[in-house]
């Protein structure tokens, strides 16, 4: 999954940015509002961080100039102005969360992924398919019952075809939301990840449940949903 | 407490003022009228008793009144009332019939001198009456006739009183009655007044009614634009209602600022807090090296230091506005001061490869002022120019003494600084374009505290566009 976060406290940016690689986020971040509107207008993201008070753009107007493209990405503000009218200013400038300065980061990270669950139209943080079960919040996936141990990188690609689970991904998105930079990638860098999960999954003679799709790229899904 | 009500106000005055007025026009149209009836009725009796007196005539034989003779011709002549002739020689009265044999009081004054008196009469009414001493009438005829007769009489020595009285009690009773009209016209006067009044008062009042019902409804939406004064509203009200509309719209400036101050402290001060938090979070989240744990825990500290330095500023530019700030006059250098700091900043500029033309000369007389204080202004527009001015150019800093004032300045490029931006400038926590960082010494207090501290060294902080590509930031000071 990929994130930007946009805040102009280079400590408070720091930590996030770190905590969130450590949660398995690809992560941008930017100290103005104006360049946290070109990333934001330039690549695809989950999540969007926004701090309100940024030097030469503020977060409300990045806000309202990304809902004015229709871009729906989700957008969680983080703010020191703690009132309900600055709450209610923020979610009706088209904010998906609030977050309120000081914070924990425990609290920021469960509340990003609650975000993503209701991006991608899930309930619960613990992802089914077939005979496999994602817990993102632990970061744990098994098969019948048995613990699959995954890298960092092996887990987000997981965790990115759960989330789309039954939908074709191709390999530029998945480079996209997955991987740090943004050249562009190479879907031989994402083939190799997608084989050493294959080999990871089906290991001891399971179903394979990603399956290739020529032209498109990968779904995961139980073979026959 | 109760408070002043025009309306009561206009219904007291006018209603204590027109009655008074009134009473006075009634009064004296009345003591008019009085006079002019009372008058006339003296005139009356004083015909009357003249046409009498001429009819009692001297003949040979004595007195003759001939009063029924002037009475037949009284309708022309103007005898009218009551009258009694009194013989004084003899005490002989003659009445006129109408006295039915009652006798009117005597009096008089002295030979053909008018008294009059206000008397009762027999029947209980109240009357005026003229009393005139006189001497009997004597024509040529009746001089004649007594030679004829031989017996010649002279008329002082018959001397004649005769008295003539007219009932007032009716003039009285339409003197009450017309007293009656005019107080009645006066009430009426009063209420119809006042009935104006309570119409034109309500009438000039509505329209402040309506600014009052205006200002209440735009007290609950305070964003809003300040109302508009209604075009009924009377002129003389208008100075007030402007004086009001400006005193709002200056308190909600202040409260404008207020709101701003306090968005940018909690910005300020929450902010560092997150990163504190975040840091030692993040330190303590999974298990770290100690050099690692010690970068952490000094990146905090450093955290906190910055939180320090916002903190400090705000309790100093607290206690500057709140007059709390105690100011000491002592001689120092300024020059020096100067220095220190353009050495201090050398570092910081290279970095931004920053050309400091120092035009500071080299010796300044001593300054008498709070050096603290200056060192305070020296240090935020030299570190402010260091900081704002665009990487690769120069600032200059200088100064200058006369016998009156002592000035220092910083002129660097403006550039992304705007004139409009002139004001916002000196409001606490504005930063420009500049992120936070996390040293916290540049939260965007400094020239807020400058403007303070040269405002309490009885100086100005000037921030001067003198071109297209500068800014200058002048300090004067008195000596």
């Amino acid at each position: 999954m990929r994130c930007l976060i946009v805040e102009d406290y280079a400590p408070l940016r720091g930590n996030i940015e770190e905590c969130l690689r450590e949660e398995g986020f690809a992560v941008d971040a930017s100290a103005t509002g104006d360049e946290g509107l070109w990333y934001a207008r330039n690549h695809p993201y989950d999540v969007i961080l926004l701090d309100i008070m940024l030097p030469n753009v503020d977060g409300l107007t990045i806000l309202k100039k990304l809902r004015e493209i229709q871009d729906k990405t989700p957008v969680m503000i983080l703010s020191a102005r703690d009132t309900v009218e600055h709450r209610v200013e923020g979610l009706n400038a088209g904010a998906d969360d609030y977050l309120v300065k000081p914070f924990a980061l425990s609290e920021l990270v469960a509340r990003v992924r609650a975000l993503l669950r209701r991006s991608y139209s899930h309930e619960s943080a613990v992802l089914r398919i077939g005979d496999m079960t994602i817990d993102c919040a632990s970061k744990t996936v098994s098969r019948s019952g048995e613990n699959i141990p995954l890298t960092r990188r092996e887990y987000s690609l997981l965790e990115y075809l759960a989330y789309r689970a039954g939908q074709a991904v191709s390999r530029t998105d998945i480079w996209e939301h997955v991987y740090e930079d943004h050249s562009g990638g190479s879907s031989n860098a994402v083939d190799v990840y997608i084989g050493y999960l294959r080999k990871k999954l089906n290991a001891g003679g399971r179903a394979d449940l990603i399956h290739t799709r020529r032209g498109y790229g990968y779904t995961l899904a139980v073979e026959g949903s | 407490m109760r408070r002043p009500s025009i309306r009561l106000r206009l219904l007291a005055g006018t209603g204590v003022f027109v009655t008074l007025v009134l009473l006075l026009a009634n009064a004296a149209i009345y003591r008019s009228i009085e006079r002019t009836l009372r008058k006339e009725v003296r005139l009356q009796l004083l015909q009357s008793a003249w046409l009498l007196a001429k009819s009692a005539e001297l003949e040979a034989t004595g007195i003759s009144y001939e009063w029924h003779v002037a009475l037949a011709s009284s309708h022309t002549q103007g005898i009218s009332g009551l009258f009694e002739f009194t013989d004084l020689n003899t005490g002989r009265k003659m009445g006129s019939p109408d006295l039915k044999g009652e006798h009117l009081p005597l009096f008089y004054g002295n030979l053909d001198e008018r008294v009059f008196r206000n008397i009762t009469l027999a029947d209980g009414k109240k009357a005026q009456a003229i009393g005139l001493y006189h001497h009997p009438f004597l024509d040529d005829e009746g001089r004649e006739e007594m030679e004829r007769a031989g017996k010649i009489l002279n008329p002082e020595d018959f001397p004649q009183v005769v008295v003539v009285a007219r009932e007032t009690e009716s003039l009285d009773r339409r003197l009450a009655e017309m007293r009656g009209h005019l107080a009645k016209g006066a009430f009426a006067t009063l209420i119809a007044t006042w009935a104006v009044i309570i119409w034109v008062a309500s009438w000039s009042l509505r329209p402040i009614q309506e600014l009052t019902s205006r200002l209440l409804k735009r007290s609950t939406e305070e964003e809003s634009p300040v109302p508009d004064i209604p075009a009924s509203l009377p002129v003389e009200l208008n100075g007030l209602a402007q004086a009001f509309n400006t005193a709002l719209s200056r308190a909600e400036a202040s409260r404008s600022r207020e709101r701003e101050f306090a968005r940018h402290a909690a910005h300020e001060l929450r902010t560092p807090v997150a990163g504190i938090q975040s840091t030692l979070e993040q330190a303590i989240h999974r298990p770290r090296s100690s050099e690692d744990l010690s970068e952490r825990i000094a990146a905090a500290l450093v955290l906190t230091q910055g939180m320090r330095n916002t903190l400090n500023s705000l309790m100093r530019l607290a206690r500057l506005r709140g007059g709390l700030e105690q100011v000491s006059a002592v001689s120092f250098d300024p020059a020096a001061i100067l220095r220190d700091q353009l050495i201090a900043n050398e570092a910081k500029a290279a970095q931004r490869d920053l050309v400091i033309d120092n035009q500071v000369p080299v010796s300044l007389p001593a300054l008498s002022s709070d050096a603290g204080l200056f060192s305070v202004l020296v240090i935020n527009l030299i570190e402010n120019a260091v900081r704002y001015a665009p990487p690769g150019t120069t600032v200059q800093v200088g100064a200058q003494d006369t016998p009156t004032s002592f000035s220092f300045w910083t002129r660097n490029e403006r550039g992304e600084l705007r004139a409009e931006d002139r004001e916002r400038l000196f409001e606490p926590f504005q930063r420009g374009t500049v992120a936070a960082d996390s040293e916290g010494g540049h939260a965007g207090l400094g020239l807020s505290l400058s403007r303070e501290i040269s405002n309490l060294l009885k100086g100005r902080l000037e921030m001067k566009f003198e071109d297209e590509r500068t800014v200058t930031f002048a300090v004067t000071l008195p000596r």
